[in-house]
C-alpha cells in the first residue's frame, strides 16, 4: 500500500508554489532528501530551483524539517506513512 | 550577565505593572536598567523592538542604521514618521524612543552592521537582535556573536509570514548551523505588513527581556514559525550542524 507525506510550503516556497500543503505518495520509506528530489520533479521550472542546486543536490539553504525536527548537514532522516516534511526558504527582515 | 542597577522612584512607578509580574519583580527591573541591546537596524523589525525595549526600562539601546526615511518605509518602520521624510532614520528613531523613556540611553549610529563594524557594535552590548534585511549583515553578525559569546535573537519577515529564534554561542545552533548560505530566491525588497514586523518585534523584544533578566524559556533551539494568513504557529526543533563554518568545535561548556 503507499505511504502518504504531508508536505507544508513556507515563505518564499509557499509563495512560489501557490499552496500551503499537499499530500505526496512514496512507493516505500526513504530518505527525506529523495523525497525533495521526488517533489522537484512535480513543481514548475520557477520553483525547481529553490529546492535543488544545478548538480541536482538540495539547495544548501533549504530549512528542511521532519515532524518539526530540522534535518541539518548530513543528518540522516527516513520518512515513512503519516509523516510530516517542512519546506521553507530562509527570510530576514527589514 | 547584566549588572543590577538600583531603581529611582521614578522608574519604580513608571514599571510598576511589569514589577507585578512574579518571576520577574524589582530585581529583573534592576538587570534591564543595568542591560545593552544592539538593534541591527531600527526598521519593520527593529522599530518595534527598540520601542518595546526602550518603553521596558533596558538601560542602553545601540542602534544601527544607515540612509533617510523614504515614502516606503513608513507602512511599517514605526518610530520614522511622515515630517521626518530625508531625513536621517537613526535620528528619527532616537528621538521618539526619547519622547517615550527620556531616561534612556541610546548610542546612534548611522551606519548598517557590516564586517568593519561589527566587532565593536557587539563589544557594547550584552545581547543582540539582529532585524537586518540583508544575509551579508546577519552573516557578519552571527560571526562576531558567537565569537563574542553574546546572545543573538533572529527575527525575520516576509508577506504574513515570520520566524523567530533566540542564539546562544556553543549552546544553540548559530545562524550559518541555520542558514550556511544566503538563498538566492531572497529580495532586498520584498512583501511584508507592518503589523507582521510589529507581531515578530514584540516577540524578539520579549525574548530580549527574558534572557537579559533571566526569567522564563527563550526560544533557544527553537524555531518559531508564523502564518498570520491562517493565524498558523509552529515551534519547531534546530540543530547545530556539526559541520558549520562558523560555530563548530565551539563547547559549550566553555560559554558564559
Ligand atoms: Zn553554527
Amino acid at each position: 500500500m503507499a505511504m502518504q507525506l504531508t508536505i507544508r510550503y513556507e515563505t518564499l516556497l509557499k509563495r512560489a508554489t501557490g499552496v500551503a500543503t499537499q499530500t505526496l505518495e512514496i512507493a516505500e520509506p526513504c530518505d527525506v532528501r529523495e523525497v525533495v528530489k521526488q517533489l522537484a520533479e512535480e513543481v514548475g521550472d520557477s520553483v525547481r530551483p529553490m529546492l535543488l542546486d544545478s548538480s541536482g543536490q538540495l539547495q544548501r539553504s533549504l530549512l528542511l524539517f521532519v515532524n518539526d525536527q530540522q534535518i541539518v548537514g548530513d543528518m540522516q532522516c527516513t520518512v515513512t506513512d503519516g509523516d510530516d516534511v517542512t519546506l521553507m526558504t530562509p527570510i530576514s527582515g527589514g | 550577565m547584566t549588572e543590577h542597577l538600583p531603581l529611582t522612584d521614578e522608574e519604580r512607578a513608571v514599571y510598576e505593572w511589569q514589577i507585578w509580574v512574579d518571576d520577574f519583580r524589582e530585581a529583573g527591573q534592576e538587570k534591564l536598567k543595568g542591560a545593552s541591546v544592539l538593534i541591527s537596524r531600527v526598521g519593520g523589525l527593529g522599530s518595534v523592538v527598540a520601542y518595546e525595549l526602550a518603553a521596558a526600562g533596558v538601560g542602553t539601546l545601540v542602534l544601527a542604521h544607515a540612509g533617510n526615511v523614504k515614502p516606503s518605509d513608513l507602512n511599517r518602520q514605526l518610530l520614522m514618521t511622515h515630517d521626518w521624510l530625508g531625513k536621517p532614520r537613526v535620528e528619527s528613531a532616537a528621538r521618539r524612543l526619547r519622547e517615550l523613556n527620556p531616561r534612556l540611553n541610546i548610542v546612534a549610529v548611522g551606519e548598517n552592521v557590516s564586517e568593519d563594524n561589527a566587532a565593536s557594535l557587539v563589544e557594547q552590548v550584552d545581547l543582540i537582535v539582529d532585524c537586518a534585511p540583508l544575509f551579508e549583515e546577519r552573516f557578519a553578525m552571527n560571526r562576531q556573536a558567537v565569537q563574542q559569546r553574546k546572545p543573538l535573537v533572529e527575527c525575520a519577515m516576509f508577506d504574513l509570514e515570520a520566524s523567530i529564534t533566540t542564539m546562544m554561542s556553543g549552546k544553540t545552533p548559530c545562524l550559518a548551523c541555520l542558514t550556511p548560505e544566503k538563498p538566492a530566491a531572497w529580495t532586498r525588497e520584498f512583501p511584508v505588513f507592518g503589523a507582521v514586523s510589529g507581531t515578530v518585534g514584540c516577540i524578539a523584544a520579549m525574548e530580549a527581556i527574558k534572557v537579559l533578566a533571566d526569567f522564563g524559556q527563550p526560544l533557544t533551539g527553537q524555531l518559531l514559525a508564523f502564518d498570520l494568513r491562517d493565524m498558523t504557529f509552529s515551534k519547531r526543533s534546530i540543530s547545530r550542524n556539526p559541520s558549520c563554518s562558523v560555530c563548530s568545535g565551539l563547547d559549550d561548556s566553555c560559554s558564559t
